[in-house]
């Protein structure tokens, strides 16, 4: 399986390189993204995955610079019950949003496969945990329900290369949730998510 | 290319203005008191504390003082030291405990060892006598000033080894104040609850202060534990023992710990 990713992989690159030997791209109006991410900072309360949507129409295409406008959809699962310390949890958090999002995309090299990008966001996040508590040595079953909505705003860096209409990327999504009003000094949070994230991307004509 | 060159331009000025954006100004701890800084070999976890105390300004010292030992004193003592100095506490002296060199919280703030987690752990016995007989006697004989009262803070991992310390009975500790910020009650499979409850069968009181909090927005797994042990230890009803516990609106686990800390100097006697 491993072999035929690699394979695939450098099939796609080679094609790529290959066929775009001119430095004109063609100008594509819209792509969308699509990312997997993890938290994994906050590994110790169990295990984390989530995926980033992205659906973007191009504002500007030039040499070396593109940009994009669009919305983003985030959602992401955090499995409780798998907690590295205890046993009697049985619980999880799911957080996810939508968010209106600006890249720019900067190729620096004459061939423009390579890219570098920053993607601002902001959009309304919610965050919801459940649980239940349950010891051997007391029978009293304790529940926990939580739910929080809040304006979310953040950055997203990313680097990568396009091939003819697909790139792959990686991406690191960090919310500064707070930041600009005082509240907070540390990031990576359930309320400031730092997701690293790998995915690819399609343009369309 | 005209606009591309404005773009590049843009581009530029944008991930510059990221790039400062969380750097705002901060107080330097200079400013906030008078610094004493030292390091510390522990025979007892063959370890170099660093040591930094933060003396207020107008701390007058032939006032006993009230000091608070703080827990993971590289990453908070800036900001308890603005605290201290924000709230006028005069006679209040933080003690930051930091680490000379690799940061070992998880070895010294846990017990007993857990051998699922990464990294060596189950310390807190050694690390608690390494504080009672050489850390807060060092700390006090470098300073030479009266001593009023004593407290542990700690946050998470941090907060579990300060509510392990007040709960033990091997060995005999000089706290009358325990803050335990978003203590991670989950340790060891919950291992405090049974501690607690082998202490409440050999005695009726648990003399001194406690205040425990806990972020609405640090998950389930973490408020479930909250809310059993402090549950627990409230119907315990101990004589002597003046609890509080807070639930913290709209808090996270990373923003706990300074909210906390501010709130439970209210316990100080």
């Amino acid at each position: 399986m491993k072999k035929f990713i690699v394979i695939a992989l450098t099939s796609l690159f080679s094609y790529g390189v290959s066929a775009q030997t001119d430095s004109t791209r063609k100008s594509h109006p819209f792509k969308l993204d699509f990312l997997l991410s993890s938290d994994f900072i906050n590994t110790s309360y169990g295990s984390h995955f989530g995926s980033i949507v992205k659906a973007k129409w191009a504002i500007h295409s030039g040499q070396h610079l593109e940009w994009f406008m669009g919305i983003a959809s985030r959602h992401s699962y955090l499995q409780e019950s798998s907690n590295r310390f205890t046993e009697y949890v049985d619980g999880f958090t799911l957080d996810g949003g939508a968010y209106f999002v600006s890249e720019l995309l900067l190729y620096p090299f004459r061939k423009k496969h390579f890219f570098i990008g920053v993607e601002p966001y902001a959009g309304v996040t919610h965050t919801f945990s459940k649980g239940t508590w349950k010891t051997d040595f007391d029978n009293h079953e304790r529940t926990f329900k939580h739910h929080y909505t809040y304006f979310d705003y953040g950055i997203s860096q990313s680097i990568g290369v396009r091939i003819r209409q697909f790139s792959i990327k990686c991406e690191a999504w960090l919310s500064l949730k707070g930041v600009l009003d005082g509240g907070r000094s540390r990031l990576a949070d359930f309320d400031s998510r730092f997701l690293p994230s790998i995915g690819f991307g399609y343009y369309f004509n | 290319m005209k606009t591309g060159g404005k773009l590049y331009r843009s581009f530029l000025v944008f991930a510059l203005g990221m790039a400062t954006l969380s750097s705002c100004k901060k107080e330097k701890l200079s400013e906030l008191g008078e610094i004493h800084a030292f390091d510390l070999y522990s025979q007892q976890t063959q370890t170099t504390y660093s040591i930094r105390a933060v003396i207020p300004n107008t701390y007058n010292p032939a006032t006993p003082a009230k000091m608070i030992y703080l827990l993971d004193g590289d990453d908070y003592l800036r900001e308890a030291a603005e605290v201290i100095h924000k709230t006028g506490k005069t006679d209040h002296i933080v003690v930051g405990i930091g680490y000379k060199g690799k940061n070992l919280r998880g070895r010294d703030f846990s017990y007993p060892a857990d051998p699922d987690f990464p990294g060596e752990s189950g310390g807190g016995k050694n690390f608690l006598i390494c504080l009672t007989e050489e850390l807060i006697p060092n700390v006090e004989t470098e300073l030479g000033i009266p001593v009023k009262s004593r407290t542990l803070y700690g946050h998470s991992l941090g907060g579990f080894f300060s509510t392990y310390v007040f709960l033990q009975q091997d060995i005999e500790h000089p706290f009358t104040t325990i803050i335990a910020a978003s203590p991670n009650l989950m340790w060891y499979n919950a291992y405090l609850f049974q501690s607690e409850e082998a202490y409440s069968k050999q005695s009726g009181a648990l003399p001194g202060n406690l205040y425990m909090t806990m972020g609405d927005l640090e998950g389930a797994s973490m408020n479930l534990a909250f809310g059993a042990f402090t549950e627990q230890l409230f119907l315990r009803d101990y004589d002597s023992l003046h609890f509080q516990y807070e639930k913290l609106e709209n808090t996270s686990h990373r923003n706990s710990p300074i909210v906390s800390f501010e709130n439970g100097l209210s316990l100080i006697p």
